[in-house]
This record gives structure tokens, sequence and C-alpha cells, in this order.
């Protein structure tokens, strides 16, 4: 008991310290917005020491962290997030609007979701119910639920909207808009609720009770549904990170497809510098999330009964399929493709400009065609692996150096694991370019922020599970000192498998960082970063489809790649959820 | 008599509001094995873990060799902890899995910064019956008779006068738990240790130990020379 309200109160605490953050933003961002606002409210004044003063005073700055923070505070209460910077309106009517076309959108991709976890999940119901269970296979949901939602975004907007000619690809007119976006961020969240369910359905119809019925002549439908209602309750939790992602995946998705919803607004408003918008659909995105977890959590109780509210009712463990010879060859393969590939780019140019071959098509001398500057395609993903895989390997290890050394406090990084669940890391990264600039730096930060917690948690359940072995004892009773034990027994037994953790979010974070980049809040033009320039591409995809396209099939094996490394039996990622 | 080697009087331990082991008092002479046995959950591991300064019991002293252990901050135990050393009842748990078996045992005199002097591991392991062969396996490739013996091994490497042994053959195969019993004695013989042993097998008991002490809900409710123990006298409940 005491135990939960500890967790609790961290979590209560890590909370307000996000709330804390965001209503600090105008202080944090060193930078000083009086020269923005000047030229966004009247382009002819000149920036004079006195006119920059006043806009200072005027929007409060001069306060100081705290009084900025209180007056930002009370007026939260009284339900006023304050005018806009740029325009001088009211926060609250666009965050409100905003907030309706999101919630539509969102409710449109559940459906979405609901669909293709169905599919997905229909198989495995199938075989149940005529008693035939098999180890999970999955490898295509698992495929679904590793795409970025800003790529399918992009493919499909390319393939249905521009190639096929079917479905607007912009805009928010009527229901017809509404179908490329809720695809593009139902696919990969079905994807995740299929794979889920998948996964825990063949241990559900292992359980003795299945074969009981069966043996007492209960129809094979019966036990599929019966098998369904048993592996819920411990899925639902994982919904409700379902719908947290999706309110990171509408920012991409707003954007790709011009939807004027929260995530767009919160984009806008972040480049804007245009920080009380940016707060309130920040913190709008949040109590989103925060909401869905809450929900997730009452239908959870629900579902379980009064009796089972505490844990008694784990989700049956995953029958592990052994893993075939392809599936352990794939992830070598595609390591392979991707090597090959940036290997070769590397032979190239990827700045050297070419005026004259603009968006020329593949030829021997350009393998994948130039782009809008007429820069070798080839040689800008080669160089573009640099940028993001090399940052993010450097995330990677930052990370995993942060989570060996919180390990140690198993309640922040259980709290802090929680917080990272409730956000995604597009919004950590909006906040963190309102504070730092657009730039590599602050999109790897952002990225860092949200990938420690897990492995920390995954570090602290070492840490306390090797604590409590024997062997341990017989070190306190040899009389070794604390950092004897910690360096030669503890850490060697925490350091090797959250080091195999981390590498296999290895891709997940190159995605997220190439994320942050296609949406202008990572690298900065001309790197070559492989989100930046599926982003920069995308305005010319009629013309030129190879240029968005190779930067999409390069992500796209990077997501394969994770996907893979992750079924091949090397199944030791840690379950943080609850 | 002599002094004893051990004593502990009205030790007290407490879990939170509970308390596990309740006044207890007893002695132990050099040579001499006492026997702690009863139900599980009676407090025989809690009296063990304060025995072994491992935990700071809520009253009561415990003596060893004239030093009042109760009062001491871990850095004054440091220097008296080689001399008395637990054998615990999982084999493989209590070594780590990756020590090889010969730094395994001389990880004792390595922590207590007395790097181990050519050939005394090689005679630490003759001495427990292995074979010096084992010295470069891991844990998880040994039985679990010989991890046993790995783990009286590394205790013996501090030369203690004192073994508290938590249920050191519970977790053995009937035909091993002989073969580590007689070297508990054997070693007894030679070098007059003495012995702290928590059971729950009366039968075992009444060969191995000197004396038997009946613990029940925190407290001795007996104590007796183990050859007057009968199996019938004792009302041992639900165990």
């Amino acid at each position: 008991m005491s135990a939960a309200l500890r967790a609790g109160l961290t979590r209560a605490g890590a909370l307000a310290a996000v709330t804390a953050a965001v209503g600090l933003l105008p202080w944090l961002s060193g930078r000083d917005p009086a020269l923005t606002v000047l030229r966004a409210r009247s382009a002819e004044q000149e920036p004079t020491r006195e006119a920059l003063a006043a806009v200072r005073r005027d929007l409060g700055l001069d306060a100081g962290a705290l009084g900025l923070l209180g007056d930002w505070a009370g007026a939260l209460v009284r339900g006023d997030l304050g005018q806009s910077w740029v325009s001088g309106t009211d926060v609250l009517p666009s965050v409100l609007s905003g907030l309706g076309v999101s919630l539509s959108l969102m409710g449109a991709s559940l459906m979405v979701a609901l669909l293709v976890a169905a599919a997905v999940c229909a198989p495995a119901l199938v075989r149940g119910a005529r008693g035939t269970v098999r180890g999970g296979g999955g490898a295509m949901a698992a495929m679904l639920a590793a795409v970025p939602e800003f790529l399918l975004a992009t493919v499909l907007l390319i393939v249905l909207g521009v190639w096929c000619g079917w479905l607007p690809t912009s805009g928010w007119q009527g229901p017809v808009n509404m179908v490329l976006p809720a695809l593009a961020m139902g696919v990969p969240a079905g994807g995740i609720v299929g794979r889920l369910i998948d996964d825990a359905l063949p241990a559900a119809f292992g359980e003795r009770w299945a074969g009981l019925w069966r043996a007492s002549g209960i129809t094979g439908g019966r036990i599929a549904c019966a098998a369904l209602r048993r592996a819920m309750p411990a899925l639902v939790p994982q919904l409700g990170l379902v719908v947290v992602g999706l309110t990171g995946g509408a920012v991409a998705v707003e954007t790709v497809f011009a939807v004027p919803g929260l995530g767009r607004t919160a984009l806008g408003a972040a480049k804007s510098q245009d920080l009380p918008l940016l707060q309130g659909t920040v913190l709008a995105l949040l109590t989103l999330g925060l909401a869905a977890g809450a929900v997730a959590h009452l239908v959870r109780g629900r579902l379980l009964g009064p009796g089972l509210k505490d844990a008694a009712l784990a989700l049956p463990a995953p029958v592990v399929a052994e893993p075939t010879r392809l599936r352990r060859a794939m992830p070598v393969l595609l390591a392979a493709l991707l090597t090959a590939a940036i290997g070769w780019g590397l032979l190239g140019d990827p700045y050297r400009l070419d005026t004259d071959g603009r968006l020329a098509v593949p030829s021997f001398a350009h393998p994948l065609g130039t782009d809008a500057l007429g820069r070798d395609v080839l040689a800008r993903l080669g160089h573009g692996a640099a940028a993001t895989v090399g940052v993010a390997i450097a995330v990677c290890v930052v990370s995993y150096l942060f989570a060996l050394a919180f390990g140690f406090l198993p309640n922040v990084s259980t709290g802090a694991a929680d917080i990272a669940n409730a956000l995604p890391p597009v919004v950590v990264g909006i906040l963190v370019a309102a504070v730092l600039g657009p730039g590599t730096a602050g999109a790897s930060l952002a990225v860092a922020l949200v990938s420690w917690p897990p492995l920390a948690a995954h570090a602290a359940a070492l840490v306390t599970e090797t604590r409590a072995a024997a062997y341990l004892t017989a070190q306190r009773a040899i009389g070794a000192r604390p950092l004897w034990i910690l360096t030669r027994h503890i850490l060697p037994a925490v350091a090797g498998p959250v080091a195999r953790h981390a590498v296999l979010r290895l891709p997940g974070i190159a995605l997220a960082l190439a994320s942050l980049g296609f949406l202008g809040l990572g690298a900065q033009p001309p790197a070559p970063e492989w989100g930046l320039m599926l982003d920069e591409s995308r305005l010319y995809v009629e013309r030129a489809p190879w240029a968005a396209l190779a930067p999409a099939l390069a992500l796209a094996l990077l997501a394969g790649l994770a996907v893979s490394l992750s079924t091949a039996g090397l199944r030791t990622r840690h379950n943080t959820g609850p | 008599m002599s002094d004893p080697l051990l004593k502990v009087t009205d030790l007290v331990v407490r879990y939170g509001r509970h308390t596990a082991v309740d006044r207890v008092s007893f002695e132990i002479h050099a040579g001499e094995t006492l026997a702690l046995i009863g139900p599980s959950g009676c407090g025989k591991s809690s009296t063990a873990l304060a025995t072994l300064a491992l935990r700071r019991p809520a009253g009561g002293s415990v003596r060893f060799e004239g030093h009042e252990l109760t009062g001491l901050r871990e850095r004054e135990l440091r220097p008296l902890r080689p001399r008395f050393q637990p054998v615990f009842q999982d084999p493989y748990g209590s070594l780590s899995p990756r020590l090889r078996i010969r730094d395994a045992i001389a990880e004792p005199l390595r922590a207590q910064r007395r790097p181990p002097a050519t050939g005394q591991v090689e005679t630490l392991m003759e001495t427990v019956g292995l074979d010096t062969s084992l010295g470069d396996r891991l844990p998880h490739e040994l039985s679990g008779g010989q991890c046993q013996r790995v783990g009286i091994a590394r205790a013996l490497a501090g030369e203690p006068r004192l073994l508290v042994l938590d249920e050191p053959v519970s977790a053995l195969d009937p035909s091993v738990r002989a073969g580590v019993l007689n070297l508990l004695t054997a070693l007894q013989e030679d070098r007059g240790l003495a012995y702290l042993f928590i059971c729950h097998d009366l039968a075992l008991v009444r060969h191995f130990a000197h004396r038997v002490a009946v613990m029940r809900q925190g407290r001795i409710v007996d104590t007796r020379p183990a050859r007057e123990l009968s199996l019938t006298a004792l009302d041992s409940g639900p165990a």
C-alpha cells in the first residue's frame, strides 16, 4: 500500500514538474521573444529599446520565473490561457477548435485501429476456436506497428492522394478529408493493439480452462469470446498508451495533411515562438493523454471486478514460438541492405548543387536521382545515416548511462517511466524546441528525455532482483564494502541486460529523431537527415517521387530492423507497463 | 565451562509492527552444534540474520568472542565478519552466476583486501572435497552439492569460528546430503568450528546437532540435548 502511495506521489510530482515546465516556457526559452512579437504585430515599427521593453512589459516577461509561473497558473485555474503573442487573440478558442478537430480525427483513427487490430488477431482467434493453438506469429502486425505515422502519412499522400488522385490530400472540409489522416494514424495503432492481443491469445487459449470447456462440449466461438475477455484486462492499460501515441502521431499527420487540429497548431506555435498558444495546445495534448490513461485504468478495474483490482489476474505469459531461420536472418539481411546503401551513398557528395540536374530521374550517375536542388539523393541518404543513426547511437548511449545511474532509485525510475509513457517524443520535441530552438541538439535531448525512463525501469527491476539474491547477502556477511558490491556484483548483473534492451530500442530512437527532423524540429537544412529529406522532397513528390521514396524506404528498413530485432528470439525487453 | 563463543541474549527482531523474533536467548560453545528448529515463519532465519549482524535487532545483545555486535557500526564490524560466516539454503543462488569458482572462493579475501596466497584457493577446494580442476567453471556448470561445497569453502576462506548454516542441505538430493553433512562434521572435528544449524528436519537434527532449540512464533520454547529429542514429544504443529 505504501509503495503504491509512494508511486502515486512520484507520479503526481513528475506531472507537476512537467506542467510547471510548460508554464515556465517563456522564461526557460532564454531567447528574447520581444523582437519576434514586435515583428509579428507591427512590421513597420522600429525595434527600438523602448518598443522592445514595452513588449516585454506587455507580455509579463519582466516578472521573473516564479511570478510568471504564478500568473500563468492563476489564469489557468480561471480558465484563461492568455492571448496569443502573434495574433493577439485569446488562446482558449483556438485550443478548443483544434481539440474538436483532433478529437474527431482520433475517433476516426481509433475506428481504423480497431478494424486493423481485428484483422490482425482474427487468425489467432479462429485457430484458437478450432483448438489449434500456436505460438505468436504476428510479424505483419509488428511491421505495421513499427511504421511511424509521418512515414505512412507521406506514403499514403503520395500513393492514394497524388498518384491515384482518389482522396483529397489536405484541408478539413468533410468526412472525405478524414480518410487519409485516419488511416495514417490508425494503421500503426491498430498494428500495436492487434499485436498485443495476438501475443496474449495463444496463452489464454493454452490455459487449462480452455481445454476443460472444450471437453465439456462448449462451442469454439464461445471459448474464443472468453479468451478475448480473458486477455483484455491486462491489455487495456496498453490501449491507454496507444491513445497517448495518437496524440504524438497527430502532430505529424495533421501537418502532412494540413488538418487544423491541436498537433498542427502546437507545431506552428512552437515554430513561431507563440508561447501562450503553445502552452495551451501542449497542455490540451497532455490532458488528452492522461485522460486516456485514466479511462483505461477505470475500464480495467471494471473488467476485473472489485476483488482483483490490485494484481492477481496477470496477463498470461506469451507463448514464444521458436524463431524460424528466416526470422533469425531477417535483422542481418535488413542491416546488410541498409549498410550497403549507406556505404554506396557515402562515396558521393551530399551538398554538391547541380541546378541543371534538378529532380533528375535515377540514372547511372545518380542511382536514386537528384532532389530539388540537384543534389544526389543516394549520397544524401548515405551521409544522412550519420545524422540519423549516429545521433541515435549517441542518444542511446546517454539514455543507457542515465538508466544505469537511476536504476538505483526505483521510485524515480518508475515515476519517470510513467510520465515518459504519457509523453510522446514529438510533444517533448516541441517543448524542447520552444526552449532551445529547433536543432539536432534539441531533438536529441527530447528523444533522450523519453527514452531513458523505460531503460531505467528495467535497470531498477534488475537492481532490486540482484539485491535480493543470496549471494549478495553473502557479500555483506563477508564484510565487503558497498562500493565493492556495487562495482563487482550489481553493475555487472544490470549492465548487460540493459545494454541489450538499449540496442533493441536503437532503431526506434532513430525513427523518433527522424520524425522530429521531418517536422522541422531536428536537424536543419542543408543537413542530409532522413526525416528532413522526406519533408523537403514532399513538395516535389509529383515530379520526383524517388526523392521522397528513397528516404521513406530507408526509414521503412529501419522500422523493419526494429521489429525483426525484437522478434528474433531476443525477447529480453522488460515489460514496463503497469 | 569456558566462555561461550556466541551468546545471544533477549534478541528482538521486528519487521514494521510485526515481531519476528521475541526475546530469544541461546549460546554456542566452540566445537558445538546448536540446531534451531521450528515451523516456517517462526523466526529461525530472522534469528540467523540478526546473529550474522545482517539485520539490526530491535533489542537484546549478540556477543561473539567477547565483542558486542549489536551496537557496532558496519566499519567496526568489517574486520570481525570473516570470523562468523553464513552458508545458505539455495546452492546456486548463493554464488554469483558471473564469478568462476576460483574467484568465488577468493572473493572474501579480496573483499577484505587480503589477496589469496598462491595455492590458498586450491587448498580450500581440497579441504571441502572439490576437485581443483573445477576452479575455472561457472556455478551453473556444477551440481547442487558441488555448489554447496563452494559455498562452504568461501565461508572457510576467512578462517571462521562460527558458521550459520541456514538449511544447508534441504535443497540437495538425499545421496548428496550425507556427503555435505559428513564434510561439515569433519570440519568441526578438525577446526573446532561452532555451528548454528537452522533446519526443519527432525531426523537430521538428531544425528547432526549436539543441542536443539525449538522455536515457535518468534520464541524459543524448549532447549535440550539432541539425543533426548523424541519425535513424538515434539508438538510440531502445522509445519
